[in-house]
This record gives C-alpha cells, sequence and structure tokens, in this order.
C-alpha cells in the first residue's frame, strides 16, 4: 500500500466521474496543443517562405494581396508592372537582389511562374531530378507538383489559363519538364517554374488564338503586355543595405506607378488579424482546461466531503495530517497528469491525421510530430492547475476534526 | 509501567462537563470495561487516549508516553504503533477490498506489507477466503470480524473498541467479545471496550464506570489485578 495505489483505489471506485473530468481536460489541453502546433508550423513556414526577401514591388492595390500573391502564391495579384521599371529596380545601388515573377497561368491548379533560376536558390531548393531550366518552354516543377501530377523528366503538358484548375487550355504551347526539385516543406514545392519567356510566349500565341474573346481578368496579368512593352506581375528585393530599407519603400511608393510592400510589416498584420481567431479557439481551449480543473475541484471537495469519515478512519489509523493532503493532491495531480497526457496524444494525433488526410494541411506540410518548446509549460500549467484544484479540500481534509467526525458516524 | 495511566483528566463539551477522571490506569495485557450510558464521555475518552481530541485538563501516559506533549506527528505515530481501534460504525475503507483494508493499516501504522500477516489476521477471525471481497459484499456480522482483523493487524498494545455490541442480538454480542478477547490474548494487547451495553459486565472484570454528567469516575479492579 502506497499513497498512489491508495489514490488510484479511489479514483476506480469513482470511475465516471474521472473519466468525465479527465476527458474534460484531455479536450482542453488537446485543443491548446492543435493551435499551438498549427500555429507554429504556420508561422515557421511563413516566415521560411519570406526569407531573403525585404521588399516585394507590384501594382498598385492592396499591399497584403501582393505579399500573399507574389511570395505565398495564395491569392490573385494586384496587376502587373512594367519590365523597364523592374530592371530598373534591379540596377539601383540600394538594391542587392531582384528577382521578377511573372503570373498567369496554372497547371492542374499548380501555378506556373515566370522567373529565373536565382528564385530557386532563393527558396533554397535543389534538384532532384534533371536540371533548372533554361530555354523558353522548358519547366522545372517543385515536389508536389511532380507527384500529384505524376510528372517526370522528359513529360511534357499544356497550361492552363489563370492561376486556378480548370482555365482554358494553352493547346499547341507544352512545356517540358526538365527538372525536378527537392521537397522544401516550402511553397516552391507546389510551384511550375520556367522562365519568364515562357509566360510571354504563351500568352503572346494565346492573344493571337482568341483576339476578341471574353477572358478572366485574373487570368491576364501577364497577357496585356505586347512586345516590346513586356510586363512582369512582381519583383522580389533583397536590400543591399539596411539604409534600403528606410529609403527604397518610401521612394517606389512615392514617385512610381508601383507599389513596395515589405513582408515582415504584412505579416505581422496578417498575423495580428488572424490572431483573433486562434486568439479565440486558444480562450476556448484555456476556457475548457479552467473547467477542468474547476471539475477537478468540485468532485475532490465533493470526494472529501462524502469520505470524511474514511479519512478520519485513515487518521484515527495512524494517518498524518499530510499523508491525507498528499492522497488529495495526488488524485488531482495523477487525474491533472492523465488529462494533459491525454490532450498531447489527442492533439499531436489530430494534427498529424489533418496533416496526412486534409490536402490543404498536407500542402503546408504540417505535421503533429513536432514538439514546440512551448508545451513543457502546459504540462505545468495543468499540473498547477489540478494542485490548486485539489488544495482547498486538502487543507479542509488536513484541518479536520478527526473526533468529530469519527463520533458524527 | 501500566499501559495506561491517566491523572486529573476533565473535559467539558460546551461547557458541560463529560469526564472527570481523578486517576485511571491499566496495566498491560488486562482487558477494562468503559462501562457508562450515551453522553458519559465514553468516546471523548477513547479519542483523547488515542491522540485525537485533547482533554481540557490532566495527564495521559501510553506506554510510558505522555501523549498530549507530542506533536500532532507524533500521536499520529504512537497511534498508529501502539493502537488498534474498532470503531462504533466499523468502516471500511469502501474502495478497498478486505486484505487491502488491512494492508493500508499497517501502512498507516508504519509497518512493512505483509501479505501473511494480513492472511493469518484475517484467517483467525474465519474470512481467510474473503481477502478479495469489497466491503459492500460483506454482511454486517462479516464486516464486524474485519473490523476487528484491522485493529490486531498492527500487533497493536492496546485495542480500543468503541461500542463493538451496541447493535448486535445477544448471541453475536458474546460471539464479538469473544473475538476480541482471544484476538486481544493472541497478540498480547490490553483491550479496551467501551460501551452502555450490561451484557459485556460479566465478561471484563475491570471496569471504569463513566457516570453521566461528568460525575468523578469509579474505577472497579477484577481478580488478579496487581494494583
Amino acid at each position: 500500500m502506497n499513497i498512489p495505489s491508495l489514490a488510484w483505489a479511489y479514483l476506480r471506485r469513482s470511475a465516471l466521474t474521472t473519466c468525465l473530468n479527465v476527458a474534460l481536460l484531455a479536450l482542453g489541453t488537446g485543443t491548446i496543443v492543435v493551435l499551438i502546433l498549427v500555429g507554429t508550423q504556420l508561422q515557421d513556414r511563413l516566415a521560411k517562405d519570406a526569407a531573403g526577401v525585404d521588399l516585394v514591388v507590384g501594382a498598385k492595390g492592396s499591399p497584403l494581396q501582393l505579399i500573399l500573391s507574389a511570395l505565398y502564391q495564395i491569392d490573385i495579384p494586384t496587376g502587373n508592372i512594367p519590365l523597364a521599371q523592374a530592371q530598373a529596380l534591379a540596377a539601383d545601388p540600394l538594391v542587392a537582389q531582384a528577382i521578377p515573377l511573372a503570373l498567369g497561368d496554372s497547371f492542374r491548379g499548380f501555378r506556373i511562374v515566370g522567373t529565373d533560376p536565382a528564385f530557386v536558390a532563393l527558396r533554397q531548393a535543389s534538384v532532384a531530378a534533371g536540371r533548372l531550366w533554361q530555354a523558353p518552354m522548358e519547366a522545372t516543377v517543385g515536389w508536389q507538383v511532380a507527384q500529384r501530377a505524376g510528372l517526370k523528366v522528359g513529360d511534357r503538358f499544356n497550361g492552363n489559363h489563370g492561376l486556378s484548375a480548370g482555365g482554358a487550355e494553352h493547346e499547341g504551347m507544352p512545356y517540358t519538364v526538365v527538372g525536378i526539385l527537392a521537397p522544401t516543406g516550402g511553397v516552391i514545392d507546389r510551384l511550375v517554374l520556367t522562365p519568364i519567356d515562357s509566360v510571354w510566349a504563351v500568352h503572346d500565341a494565346h492573344h493571337h488564338h482568341h483576339d476578341g474573346d471574353d477572358h478572366d481578368e485574373h487570368a491576364h496579368e501577364t497577357e496585356a503586355a505586347q512586345p516590346p512593352d513586356r510586363e512582369v506581375t512582381s519583383v522580389l528585393l533583397r536590400y543591399r543595405s539596411p539604409i534600403a530599407a528606410a529609403r527604397l519603400p518610401r521612394r517606389i511608393n512615392a514617385e512610381s506607378g508601383m507599389q513596395a510592400a515589405a513582408p515582415a510589416v504584412e505579416m505581422t498584420r496578417l498575423l495580428s488579424l488572424v490572431g483573433v481567431g486562434t486568439d479565440t479557439v486558444r480562450g476556448f481551449g484555456l476556457l475548457l482546461v479552467a473547467s477542468s480543473a474547476l471539475s477537478i475541484f468540485v468532485a475532490l471537495y465533493n470526494a472529501t466531503q462524502a469520505r470524511r469519515y474514511d479519512l478520519a478512519v485513515m487518521r484515527a489509523l495512524g494517518a498524518t495530517r499530510t499523508r491525507i493532503a498528499c492522497l488529495l493532491l495526488t488524485e488531482a495531480l495523477a487525474m491533472g497528469a492523465t488529462g494533459t497526457a491525454l490532450g498531447l496524444a489527442l492533439g499531436h494525433g489530430a494534427v498529424e491525421m489533418a496533416g496526412r488526410l486534409v490536402p490543404q494541411a498536407r500542402d503546408m506540410g504540417i505535421t503533429g510530430l513536432q514538439f514546440p518548446a512551448t508545451e513543457p509549460y502546459l504540462l505545468i500549467l495543468a499540473a498547477a492547475l489540478s494542485v490548486l484544484a485539489a488544495l482547498v479540500p486538502a487543507i479542509h481534509a488536513y484541518r479536520a476534526d478527526v473526533s468529530a467526525v469519527l463520533s458524527r458516524g | 509501567m501500566p499501559l495506561i495511566d491517566v491523572t486529573g483528566l476533565r473535559h467539558a463539551i460546551a461547557g458541560r462537563p463529560v469526564l472527570d477522571i481523578p486517576h485511571w490506569s491499566v496495566e498491560s495485557g488486562r482487558h477494562c470495561l468503559l462501562l457508562g450510558p450515551s453522553g458519559s464521555g465514553k468516546t471523548t475518552l477513547i479519542h483523547a487516549l488515542a491522540g485525537l481530541k485533547r482533554p481540557d485538563q490532566g495527564r495521559i501516559l501510553l506506554d510510558g508516553q505522555a501523549v498530549w506533549d507530542l506533536a500532532a506527528a507524533g500521536r499520529d505515530a504512537l497511534r498508529g504503533r501502539l493502537i488498534g481501534i474498532v470503531f462504533q460504525t466499523l468502516h471500511l475503507v469502501p474502495a478497498l477490498d478486505v486484505a487491502q483494508n488491512l494492508h493500508l493499516a499497517r501502512w498507516l501504522a508504519g509497518l512493512p506489507r505483509d501479505t501473511r500477516a494480513v492472511a493469518g489476521a484475517l484467517d483467525r477471525v474465519g474470512l481467510g477466503n474473503r481477502l478479495g471481497a469489497r466491503p459492500e459484499q460483506l454482511s454486517q456480522g462479516e464486516k464486524q470480524r474485519v473490523a476487528i482483523a484491522r485493529a490486531v493487524v498492527t500487533a497493536p498494545k492496546l485495542i480500543l473498541a468503541d461500542e463493538p455490541t451496541s447493535a448486535l442480538d445477544d448471541e453475536n454480542c458474546a460471539r464479538v467479545l469473544d473475538l476480541l478477547l482471544e484476538q486481544a490474548e493472541v497478540c498480547g494487547a490490553t483491550l479496551l471496550v467501551a460501551t452502555h451495553d450490561g451484557r459485556t459486565r460479566d465478561r471484563i472484570a475491570d471496569r471504569l464506570e463513566l457516570p453521566k454528567l461528568g460525575a468523578p469516575a469509579r474505577t472497579t479492579l477484577g481478580e488478579g489485578h496487581a494494583a
């Protein structure tokens, strides 16, 4: 006999109450774990996809939309900018690197991006098979594109008009797969990369074929460009020195028809907007954890009332006050630890399942097999709440007048 | 040296005197009845002896140790080491089976786990085959026997039994007293039975009679008493 076995005997005797308390705590903990895991991985992904880019320059419009479309490929672009102006930016002494992007078409929902090979280095990607694109109509595809579309080096495919699946196919202008990129867990895994010339060529041909047709507005970001007035969708810039951060965005926004948006600023804004939602759910999770702590408190308080004679008998048999208090604390801690452990398993399991079964989560590389540094605090929080819940009943039991309880029967 | 030595013990509850024992002692190995009507302070005296209820005045020596000079933890340890208690309500811990109830008593007394001692104690009260039974599965008589086994499983020097026969018919009253005396003899313990039940008078010769309303207690000693 020892305190844990005695605590276990009591918990087992009130199995239903114990299970409900544990389930409540597990749900609360699990909710918070899901939020922590998804939130952490989402932020990591956003930071990773924005790494190495200090400024994004594109057409006037929403700066957030510009960032989302150029960096994360999850929104439509704000429009196009003249190639000449993009080239001028590249030559600017404040700019260390400028990578142009030309959007407009897609393949089975994966965006076709006309850009320089420097884009691959920027994303810290490497070639898994074949090579990088060199000539027009050559394409190097991201890992997910190759996996999902079953593409291999040497395959040919036609692009579709517009950035989402379902657009008209550009027949007669097939791309040839010359390389497949190794997986990075970043947005580049979902892109088809090709020279900017390919995008222009496809749209020049498309323009000839469909002259006079009604076209999807968003699918024409580069289409309006006619030689020699070529256009690109956006340019990713890296500053040469910190002083550029103070000068360049202001100058571009004030003195040109283009818009400059800093990823750091816009993503902070986005996360603060999204944060309202996650804070609400996190608050709900904390509420569940607090409810379970309250429930453990009520259960233990009622248990000490119902078991006051039991506890008095134990005292009469030689149990110290401390031992009785420890018994109640152990019961609370056992419920707390079990609930938290189950919650952790539940949270990690749910995120892992989502990462495997939900396409969007899978695309983002969401996994439940990651253990954020904040998780131990969750364990400490749950343990602290459990102890807190047991404190009042334990003090009650500690102070109980054993003689009076035994006399009353 | 007497096992119990009480001097000048007085206690009042809500201003009403319930105990007045100028002097009372019990030699080790003797058995004694605490006789008195309800409200005469029998339970109060048992609790005071066990270190559970501090008396207003007086001194209680248990095996030479002044009970109320000890700190709370010391009294708990002394109680666990020296005393086995049979409660009026019997009260077995319902979350534990019969054997576990006895293991609990040994653990709380600071004794090592001893399955043979537990089985032996239950065997002696005729419940060697009920080790795994839950308290709610036992008859009242069986519970009484488990309660007695629990009191003796720690091999105490003093067994305190609070109204052990009050709810029993004559036959069971005699059986329980026999069992208590037998078990006390087996472990060489002093048995102190607090009761208002006149049927117990002729079974234990030494008596401490506690009149109602806190009048001074009277001691009657049976045959063979050394004093």
